[in-house]
Parts: structure tokens; sequence; C-alpha cells
């Protein structure tokens, strides 16, 4: 039985690993300025942000970069432990693979709700300076923004964690992040607009969801974000499954 | 007599056809320095890492102490380990890679600082991995398994990228580990590099162990004066 205090060796091990490599930081700098430009674009394009489609149209550009740069994030972290051997290393000290996966995506998790706190800061701030331009008012009280921005707080911990799991099954780092965001930006979306009726049940619809996409095809906020939890144990229970067989 | 510190039997293991290792059977005590030696490819690699938990064998048992790797409390207190990759970022120092090891296993951090002048690297220590040249990618390697100064050393290939005055440096610490009681179990597909040293060896050829006893005994067995003589007859039959 593995003792709390060597689930807290493992997750402090884990903490000083993401700290000490500069991919997570230089990531997490990319998805706010993705968030800003793409956020940004959309506020530019509408006729009249003051209507509740546009701000929701624009809200929800900015975050939708912050939720794939967090996939990202977890399929790069995974990932790189296979490539350099760290994951031997964390399994000499605590040979409970289930626990060295879940710690994993435990941090990566608190690693992708930060990427959702700054991704809802950089888009609650360039749409209220764009408001302020058109000598407007951004309400952040104002539903169609809070749930925006809890939207994004609550996807990105959840796709970092799909990352982690999903770069646990597919080891090799280029057909991991290369093959989910073909899925997440290619595939899906075609997904929505040919099938819709199955288009809207796949995981990154239900993160579009999530984040409050004014997509009248995709579900309800609510069930976007129970679907995308759903998911999430889905593919760790599968990855936990794997890796506890897998030879390394 | 006491336990082998290592004791392995009937090991078997497939990666789909090949057969990479066959009914693998051996001990190593404590208080020697047990050679596994073979050519590349011989099956080396593969036992250790059945032996660490890191590969599932098909058949037959791998234990340390008794008990399976993955069953050890505070395994890194009890096995020290070198296996065929460092297991470091390229982008962090080689101080940071210890305090990562030492975290995952609750290690004091003064325990670095110890271990990192035992392997002569406490200069380059604030360096980036990627700066590092194999030999001593090699010693950090080793002054991770020394950490928790444990009281069993698996090392695979541990002499690899080793200059002349590293590799007599590293018999001498696997020697003085064997004297203070230590088991110490290297592999080597070079004789030269530890034949000095060795108490027992175990030799193992395409997967199948050929011999496994104490050296004095194989050299009687084969009649050799050397243990690379003894080694290549019992590789020929």
């Amino acid at each position: 039985m593995t003792a709390p205090s060597h689930v807290a060796n493992v997750l402090r091990a884990e903490r000083l690993s993401v700290l000490s490599t500069p991919a997570a930081r230089l990531l997490l700098v990319a998805s706010m300025l993705m968030a800003a430009l793409s956020g940004g674009a959309s506020l530019l394009a509408v006729d009249d942000i003051t209507t509740d489609a546009s701000l929701q149209l624009a809200m929800h550009s900015s975050t939708v970069a912050t939720m794939v740069f967090a996939l990202v994030g977890g399929l790069y972290s995974s990932t790189t432990d296979h490539r350099f051997g760290l994951v031997d290393q964390r399994l000499l000290s605590q040979p409970n693979r289930a626990i060295v996966l879940l710690a994993k995506a435990a941090i990566s998790g608190v690693v992708g709700l930060v990427y959702g706190l700054l991704g809802a800061a950089t888009a609650a701030g360039i749409t209220a300076l764009y408001f302020r331009s058109q000598a407007e008012r951004l309400e952040i009280t104002d539903p169609l923004v809070t749930r925006a921005l809890l939207g994004i707080v609550l996807a990105a911990p959840l796709f970092a964690v799909i990352g982690v799991a999903v770069g646990t099954l597919v080891r090799s780092q280029p057909a991991a992040i290369g093959g989910t965001l073909a899925w997440i930006l290619m595939a899906e979306p075609a997904a929505l607009v040919g099938l819709p009726n199955v288009g809207k049940w796949l995981p990154g619809s239900s993160g579009l969801a999530l984040t409050f996409s004014p997509d009248e095809a995709l579900l309800d906020q609510t069930a976007g974000g129970l679907l995308l939890l759903a998911y999430v144990a889905l593919v760790l229970f599968a990855a936990v499954a794997s890796f506890r067989n897998a030879d390394l | 007599m006491t336990a082998p510190a290592i004791a392995v039997s009937g090991l078997t293991k497939t990666f789909g056809d090949h057969v990479a290792v066959s009914d693998v059977t051996f001990a190593v005590s404590y208080g020697s320095v047990t050679g596994f030696i073979g050519a590349n490819g011989s099956g080396k690699t593969t036992t250790m890492r059945a032996i660490l938990g890191l590969v599932k064998p098909s058949a037959g048992t791998a234990v340390i102490d008794g008990v399976a790797y993955e069953d050890l409390i505070d395994p890194r207190r009890i096995v020290g380990s070198v296996v065929d990759r460092l297991g470091g970022h390229p982008g962090i120092s080689g101080t940071r890679h210890l305090e990562i090891v030492a975290a995952s296993a609750g290690i004091s951090r003064k325990s670095i600082d110890t271990a990192l002048d035992t392997v002569g690297l406490a200069d380059a220590a604030g360096r980036k991995l990627g700066t590092y040249s194999t030999g001593m990618k090699q010693r950090l390697a080793l002054a991770a398994a020394l950490l928790a100064d444990p009281t069993i050393l698996l090392l695979d290939e541990p002499a690899s990228g080793l200059d002349p005055q590293g590799i007599r440096w590293l018999r001498k610490l696997l020697h003085e580990r064997a004297a203070m009681g230590a088991a110490v179990f290297v592999s080597t597909h070079q004789l030269a590099e530890l034949s000095t040293i060795v108490d027992d060896v175990v030799i193992i050829d395409r997967g199948i162990v050929l011999a496994a006893e104490p050296v004095g005994e194989l050299l009687v067995r084969t009649a050799a004066t050397t243990l690379e003589e003894a080694v290549i007859w019992v590789m020929s039959q």
C-alpha cells in the first residue's frame, strides 16, 4: 500500500519537473498571445460588440486557443517523459504506475488551471480594452462574460489531463501531438458540420460547449462540461490500464 | 547463509515473436560483485529492466530481498540503479535532475552534494544535461543511483562512455561498496572493464544463461587462466 508521504514525494517531483522545463512557460506565453490575437481579430470583425451574439463570439474566440494549448501542454509533458526516459526514473522511485500517472495528471491539471486563469484574464482584458476603445464598458458580471470565463477556467485543466492521458497511450511525441491536433482541429469540426448529431458528442465539441461557444449545434454549457468530465475519466482509465502493463 | 539480494528464477520475456530472454535463473549475493556478461543484444538490459519492474516478464520471477521491485517500500533506499538511459531532460541542470530524483524518493537534498562529489561532477552540476558528454551523463546516472546509499547496486553498462581514469574510479567504487557489504550487479560487454573485481559471473548469450557461478569455479571448470578465456570457452560450447 502506498503511503501518503510517497504520493506527496511523487507530486513534489512532478511539480519540480514541470517548473524546471522551459516548454511549459513557453506554451503558456504562446497560449496567451494566441488568445489575445484570436480574441482581437474576432472583436475587429464584429459589427456591433454590444450585442449578446457578438460579445459571446468574441469571448469564445479568445478562449478556444487556451483550451488547445492546455491540451498540447499535457501531451508534450507526458510524451517528453517517455522520450527522455524520465518515466523510468519516476518508476524507480515509485513503482506504483497508477500513482505516477495520476500524480502527473494532477500536476498537469493544476498547470491547466493556470492556463485557464491566464486565458480568462487575457480574454477579459482584450475585450475590455476593445470596449473602452469603442467608448463602451465591459461588465465582467454580465452572465455572457462570466460563463465564458468560467468555461475556460474549467475546460483548460480538463484538456491538460486529457493530453497527459493521450500522451501516455500514444507515447510517440509527433504522433500524439500531431494526431490529437488533427482530430481536434480538423476531424471534429468536419464531424460537427457533416454529422452534427454525432459531432456534438465528441470531446472537442464538448469542450467548445463548456467554453460557451455560440454554435447552436453544440450541447449546452453544463451538458458539455459533464460530457467532457466523462471523457477525462474514460481516457484516464484507459491510460492507467495501458501504463500498468506496458514494457518500458 | 543469507538470502540473496537479487534472485531471478525462470525469467522469460518475449516481445512479439522475439524471445529476448529464456528461462534465466541466477542469484546475486550481498558482499560481492557479480558481473553480468554478454554481447550486445544478448538480453542483459531486458533482464535488468525486468528486475527493476520496467519490463513485465512473460514468465518467471525476479525479486529483490525476496520481494518484487514493485512491492518494495522506498525502493531507491534499497536499490540504486543505472539503466540504459539517463532519464533526464536535456534542458535542466545536473543538480536539478538529482533534485527531482531525490524529491521523488523522499531523499534529503544533502545527499545530492555528497553524490556529486563521489562521482566527480560537483563542478559541472550547474550545467544543462544537453551539454554533458556521454561520460558525464554516466557519472550523473551513478550519482542518482548512489543518492540514498542503497545496499544493492544494479548497473547496466556503467562503464560505457567513461575514460580509462573513470573506469578505474568505477572499479574502485564498486569494489569498496561490495567490501562494505553491498550487493553489486553490473552488466558489461567489455570484460576488461571489470574482470579484476568480479567475484561471481552470469554469462548470457542470445537470451540464455550459459553460466552462473563464482569466478574461481568457472576458471577451474573451463581450465582457463583468465576470466576472458573462460567466457570465450563457455560461449563457444
